[in-house]
Parts: C-alpha cells; sequence; structure tokens
C-alpha cells in the first residue's frame, strides 16, 4: 500500500495548538528539579494534548493518528516528561477496552500513568513514578496500566529522571490489541523524531558559533560531515513517522509494520544524533549543564519501555508486509 | 486524482506489463545493450507509458507525480528492466534539461526521439582533472562564426560509447573561473574529431568511457542550451533534479530488495541487520515520496540531496547484507543481474555525481547553512 498524498493543512492545524510548548516547556527547566513538569499537568491536559486523536466519548478532541504524531514530534523536541507518552498510550489503551470514563480521567489530568520499563527482569520499574500514578507496561505480548501502589527510587542519577521499583495492584486495563501496539510505537517514534530532530538543530547551531583555530567549528569537514548525518536521520525519522502515522489513519495492512519500522529507526535516529551533538559541543556537551545529553538519556528510556532495541528489532523479524 | 481513478491505473500499468516485459535479461554494455534499451523504451513509448511527467507536446503524458509513482511501483513488481540503463541520462538528465532551457526547435527534435527510443544519451562533465570538483573544468568551446569548437577530455561517461548525443559542458570563456564562462551543449556523438575509449568497470561491464575531443565543430545554435556562458546554472538545473525524483525507480527497486532479503533471511546472526534494513528502506520510501510529492507544487527543497546520499549509502549496505547473507559462490550472487553485480556496482553510488564527502559538504552549507572551510 502506499500514501500518496501530502500533509500540509495537518501540519498547519497542529502548529497552532502546540504553539505554546516551547515557551512553556523550555528545555533549561530539565537542569532545575528531578521530576519536571508534574506542576504543569493540568496545563498539559487543558491544552489538549493528552487525547488528541480519541474521541469525544474519552474526553478527546477527535482527530487522528497524523495530527497526533505530529504534534508528539513538537512536544518530544521540548522534552515533556515520559509520563506524557505513557498517559496518551494508556488513555487509548482504557477506550479500546471499553472504559471510557478511566479515558476520560487520564485525559482530563485526574489521573496520570508513569512510563515502565519493560526490560526490567527483576520487577516492575518505571520512570518518575509519582505517589497515586498508575504504570504503563509495555510487554511483549501485552500492554497493561496498573495502579503503582508503592514506588521506591532505584536510580536517581544516571537518566536525568528518577527510575522507581514498583509494586504493582490489579490492572484496571490490559490489551493485546496489535491496533494498540502500532498506535504505542507510533507515539514513541514521533517522540523521538522530536529528539533526533532537536539534537540536530542544537548541534548545528552550537557549530556555526563555537570558534576555533580562527573560524566556526562547522566550517571544518569532519564537524560539517556529522552535521549532515545528523540532518539526515532527522529527516528520515520525521518522514517515516508521518508515512507510519498514514497507514494507521488509513488502516493499511502493512500499519503494524511501519509502526515497527518507524520506532525502530527513530530510536537509531535519536540516539545517533544525541551522541553525535555532544560530540560536536565538545567538552561542554560532556557537562550536565548543556542539554545535549538529556536527549541521549530520554531516547533510552523510551526504548527501555520498548524492551530495549532487541525487542524492537525483533518486531520487524516476525513481520512480513 | 481520486483514490479509485489511481487505482484504476495502476491495474492498467500492471496488466500492460505482465504481457510486455522483455523476456530476455538486459545486456549490460555495448551494442548488444544498445539494442535492448532502445526496443524497449520503444516499447513503453508505443504503450503510451514513456515521459509520464512530461509535457504532451513533446510526447509525453503530462500525468501526475502520483501516477508516475504507481508506474515505478508496478514496473519494479513486474521485474521490468533496471532503468539505471543506457536510457537513464536522456530520459531523467538531458530530457528534463532540455525541457527546462531548451530552445523549441531544440525539444521538439530531441524530446520525442529520447521517449520514443531513438536516441541515447550519455553525460561529458567529469574530466580527469575535474571530479567532484566539476567548476574546475578545462574542455574548450571556441566560437568560430557560427560554429563551437570543442577541444579536450572528459572521463567516467557512461554509455558514450554506445550513444547518440551528449550533454557536454564545455568552458567558453577562457579568461573565466569556477562556475561562469561555462557553457551547457548538445554533441552528437558521430562527429569528426570524436574519439571513444570504454573502459571496464570493477563491477564488470566496460560500460563507461573516456572521451577525446579534437576541433570537433557544432552549429551554435543547435548546440548551446540556456545561453553560452550561462552552463553552470543550466547544469545546476538538472543537478537538482538528478537528485530528486529521478532516482525514485532505483529507490523503489532497493526498497523492493530488502524485502526479498527479509523474506529469505533465516539466520538469527543477521536478522537484526535485516531488520534495520528494513527499518531503514521504509525511511528512504517515506523521504523520497515526500519529497517527490511535495516537489510537484512548487521548486524541490533541498532534501532531496540528503535523499541523494542516503540512498546510495543504503544501496551499498543492502548488497552487502546480500552478500552475508547468500555467501560468495551462491547461485543468488551470480549472473549480470545477481548480488555481486549489485554489490560491486553499488560502489559506485558514494561517487558517481559528486561523492559522498561532497554531497555531506553540500548539505552541511546549503541546507543546514554551516560556513563554508577557509580556503
Amino acid at each position: 500500500m502506499t500514501n500518496l498524498r501530502t500533509i500540509d493543512e495537518q501540519r498547519d492545524l497542529v502548529e497552532s495548538f502546540t504553539r505554546p510548548a516551547m515557551a512553556m516547556f523550555p528545555l533549561s527547566r530539565l537542569r532545575e528539579g528531578s521530576s519536571p513538569d508534574i506542576g504543569a499537568w493540568t496545563q498539559i491536559a487543558e491544552l489538549g494534548w493528552l487525547g488528541i486523536s480519541l474521541a469525544d466519548d474519552c474526553g478527546g478532541i477527535g482527530l487522528g493518528p497524523i495530527e497526533e504524531a505530529l504534534a508528539a514530534q513538537t512536544l518530544g523536541r521540548q522534552l515533556l516528561t515520559p509520563a506524557f507518552l505513557a498517559t496518551v498510550i494508556a488513555a487509548r489503551l482504557a477506550a479500546l477496552s471499553g472504559q471510557p470514563a478511566l479515558a476520560r480521567d487520564l485525559v482530563s489530568g485526574v489521573r496520570r500513568a508513569a512510563l515502565g520499563l519493560s526490560h526490567a527482569r527483576d520487577g516492575a520499574k518505571g520512570v518518575d513514578v509519582q505517589p497515586s500514578d498508575l504504570l504503563l507496561i509495555i510487554g511483549p505480548d501485552h500492554i497493561a496500566l496498573s495502579p503503582a501502589a508503592e514506588a521506591s527510587e532505584q536510580d536517581a542519577v544516571h537518566w536525568s529522571l528518577p527510575l522507581h521499583d514498583a509494586v504493582l495492584g490489579e490492572p484496571l486495563a490490559v490489551s493485546d490489541d496489535p491496533a494498540l501496539f502500532a498506535f504505542a510505537q507510533l507515539m514513541a517514534a514521533a517522540t523521538l523524531s522530536g529528539i533526533a530532530t532537536q539534537s540536530c538543530e542544537l548541534g548545528v547551531e552550537y557549530a556555526k558559533v563555537r570558534e576555533q583555530f580562527g573560524q566556526p567549528i562547522g566550517a571544518f569537514q569532519a564537524v560539517k560531515h556529522h552535521c549532515a548525518n545528523m540532518a539526515i536521520n532527522a529527516y528520515g525519522a520525521r518522514e517515516i513517522v508521518i508515512q507510519a502515522a498514514m497507514a494507521l489513519e488509513d488502516g493499511q495492512n502493512d500499519a503494524a509494520t511501519l509502526a515497527a519500522a518507524a520506532l525502530n529507526f527513530s530510536l537509531r535516529a535519536a540516539r545517533a544524533n544525541a551522541g553525535l551533538s555532544i560530540q560536536v559541543h565538545g567538552g561542554i556537551g560532556f557537562s550536565a549543564e548543556c542539554d545535549a545529553h538529556q536527549f541521549l538519556k530520554r531516547a533510552h528510556l523510551i526504548e527501555a519501555a520498548f524492551g530495549g532495541i532487541g525487542a524492537i528489532r525483533q518486531r520487524l523479524c516476525e513481520r512480513q508486509a | 486524482m481520486t483514490d479509485q481513478s489511481l487505482d484504476a491505473f495502476r491495474s492498467r500499468a500492471r496488466a500492460w506489463l505482465e504481457s510486455h516485459i522483455p523476456a530476455a535479461a538486459a545486456p549490460l554494455d555495448g551494442p548488444e545493450s544498445r539494442r535492448f534499451v532502445l526496443d524497449w523504451q520503444k516499447r513503453q513509448y508505443e504503450g503510451g507509458w514513456a515521459g509520464l511527467t512530461w509535457p504532451k507536446e513533446y510526447g509525453g503524458r503530462a500525468m501526475s507525480v502520483a501516477e508516475q509513482i504507481i508506474w515505478f511501483e508496478e514496473y519494479t513488481r513486474a521485474e521490468a528492466p533496471s532503468t539505471h540503463n543506457a536510457s537513464f541520462v536522456g530520459l531523467n538528465h538531458a530530457g528534463p534539461t532540455l525541457i527546462a532551457c531548451g530552445t523549441e526547435e531544440q525539444k521538439a527534435f530531441h524530446l520525442p526521439k529520447i521517449l520514443s527510443g531513438e536516441a541515447i544519451w550519455c553525460q561529458g562533465f567529469s574530466e580527469p582533472g575535474s571530479g567532484s570538483d566539476l567548476a574546475s573544468l578545462r574542455t574548450t568551446g571556441r566560437v568560430e562564426g557560427d560554429a563551437l569548437v570543442i577541444d579536450g577530455q572528459k572521463i567516467w561517461s557512461s554509455y558514450a560509447d554506445i550513444a547518440d548525443y551528449q550533454e557536454l559542458l564545455v568552458r567558453t570563456d577562457p579568461t573565466s573561473k569556477r562556475h561562469s564562462g561555462i557553457t551547457w551543449v548538445i554533441c552528437p556523438m558521430n562527429l569528426p574529431g570524436i574519439t571513444v575509449r570504454p573502459i571496464r568497470t570493477m563491477a564488470g561491464p566496460t560500460k563507461f568511457c573516456e572521451i577525446f575531443y579534437d576541433g570537433v565543430r557544432l552549429p551554435l545554435k543547435d548546440a548551446v542550451v540556456g545561453g553560452i556562458d550561462n552552463g553552470w546554472k543550466t547544469a545546476m538545473a538538472t543537478l537538482g533534479f538528478e537528485r530528486g525524483t529521478a532516482s525514485l525507480a532505483l529507490q523503489i527497486s532497493l526498497i523492493r530488495k530488502v524485502e526479498k532479503l527479509a523474506a529469505d533471511c533465516a539466520d538469527p546472526m543477521l536478522l537484526p541487520r535485516i531488520a534495520d534494513l528494513r527499518a531503514d528502506a521504509a525511511a528512504l520510501k517515506a523521504m523520497s515520496y515526500s519529497f517527490a510529492l511535495s516537489s510537484e507544487k512548487g521548486t524541490p527543497g533541498p532534501e532531496g540531496s540528503l535523499i541523494r546520499l542516503y540512498f546510495a549509502e543504503l544501496a551499498k549496505r543492502v548488497s552487502e547484507a546480500a552478500v552475508d547473507l547468500y555467501g560468495v559462490g551462491s547461485t543468488q550472487l551470480a549472473g549480470d543481474h545477481g548480488w555481486a553485480y549489485d554489490y560491486l556496482e553499488a560502489f559506485s553510488e558514494t561517487i558517481a555525481g559528486g561523492t559522498a564527502e561532497i554531497q555531506r559538504n553540500i548539505i552541511g552549507e546549503r541546507v543546514l547553512g554551516l560556513p563554508r572551510t577557509k580556503q
């Protein structure tokens, strides 16, 4: 199947309601505390960002996966808390499993889902699990949403956000629907494509202004070529996400494969670009005060939620278009 | 166009291809290759499948990019002959340049011949001393009355030994440097003073050539395209095109090859690589379709250079994976159209039309706005 249309109108629409993101969520906020965006959760909900493609009876605004993916690309650039990605998927899970009330609570910000790390083998773990959060676990065969009865800090140092061990209550919703899985992969891929794009832009801007040997470092071919590689990675990630979103919207029979491909590609693009951006930034890039490392760490957290790169590749080995 | 009419178009394309693609495999070089390519082009023209996006007045069909994409998808699905053959320069390079910059007489004379399979074109851009640095070219064109007299040497010109015409870049202003003072000319290949020496490639075929020009006389008004001393601009019109939509058929074909590898691969050590290649191929498709469709609405953006480079490097990785999967000595690698040929041929992808290194400089400077290196 092939999508032969362009999406300029959807782009304009999404631009109009994600415009506040840059001012509301400047990257500088990530240097200040370990649990960003907690205080802004109500605002995020009020902007309608948590239910862009959900139906009205689930509290959503009734647009499609293309608009939702475009929004996730923009918000991914600002590194919104991973709970945003988790809650969007959780609301979809609630809607698909016939629980519109739960979906409405998630979309309206009454309840929040934290992102679970599914390749953790020694019990449930999540990213920045707050008291009263639910935990979304994306397992190999199903996606589950459960209350996190207890959460204790497991690693507060390495990933810029705290990781928690969680004790889970009875699941509120469980689904093995392939369409949900495709949606989850699409939203993660869109977020990662935002990370790849932002890493590229920050690295390129720095290469234009940082001078060594009497000229901007971006004039040197070795640095210029890193930048060109970042540009290709980011462009590919943005476009494959849009193709996957179109396939999902149209109910194409290769939608699941494309979603898996989009996650695979965007993950590698995000990790590569984050690493290159750190390299281009040089010594400052290795410091915590530079934002470059935040993108690397976030890419790894999203990857871990889907079971790691091995599991992500595995899904693409199983499916034949 | 509606989805229904595109579906109907696809069905017509599929049906025509099923009953018309050549039974024999395409020869890779020499006079057999010329005959094969012209016959196949003629057959497509007579069936109404040539120059789908070209203007109607020159024998084209004035169709949409969406239809062009569908045609290439069906073309690849039917395993029709590779478009990377002796007709490529005429159809994808010289032809579009003439459409953009040629006189009415030039268009009326040449374009129908390209579409209907009467003429093969080659390119005369690179020189022994001017490869990636094309603007340093030294082959001269001297105006003498109403003639242009060519002296010099070109190289790496694919199919020059079997071509009828050449798109040729010459320096017409001897005092000029770099990009100014260059002219884009049409050079018939049968003129006195032209010597063609074929060169064998590392992939096997003898298809690219060295060409010597010794006082070759061309009538000015037939030869010059886009104005004297304005050749750099004329060439850039096509190079931009080459980096965008011209390679769509090759890109679609590469994507199909990846799916074949994925279907054949049962080696657990290779599966992760194949999984990544499937994702990479899907990204290539997403980029090239989106770029082709958006270029229909206006001037193509700079993304074409990203796609061109990504395709080149992916083509190398795909054929390398095929060599690793099937192994040297396997039947899948053997033959004119086997994976060994693809693998070896792919080394040209990151050299021809600007090396990957030059492409990265171009992306850095023209797409990202990074400063040029101080000389």
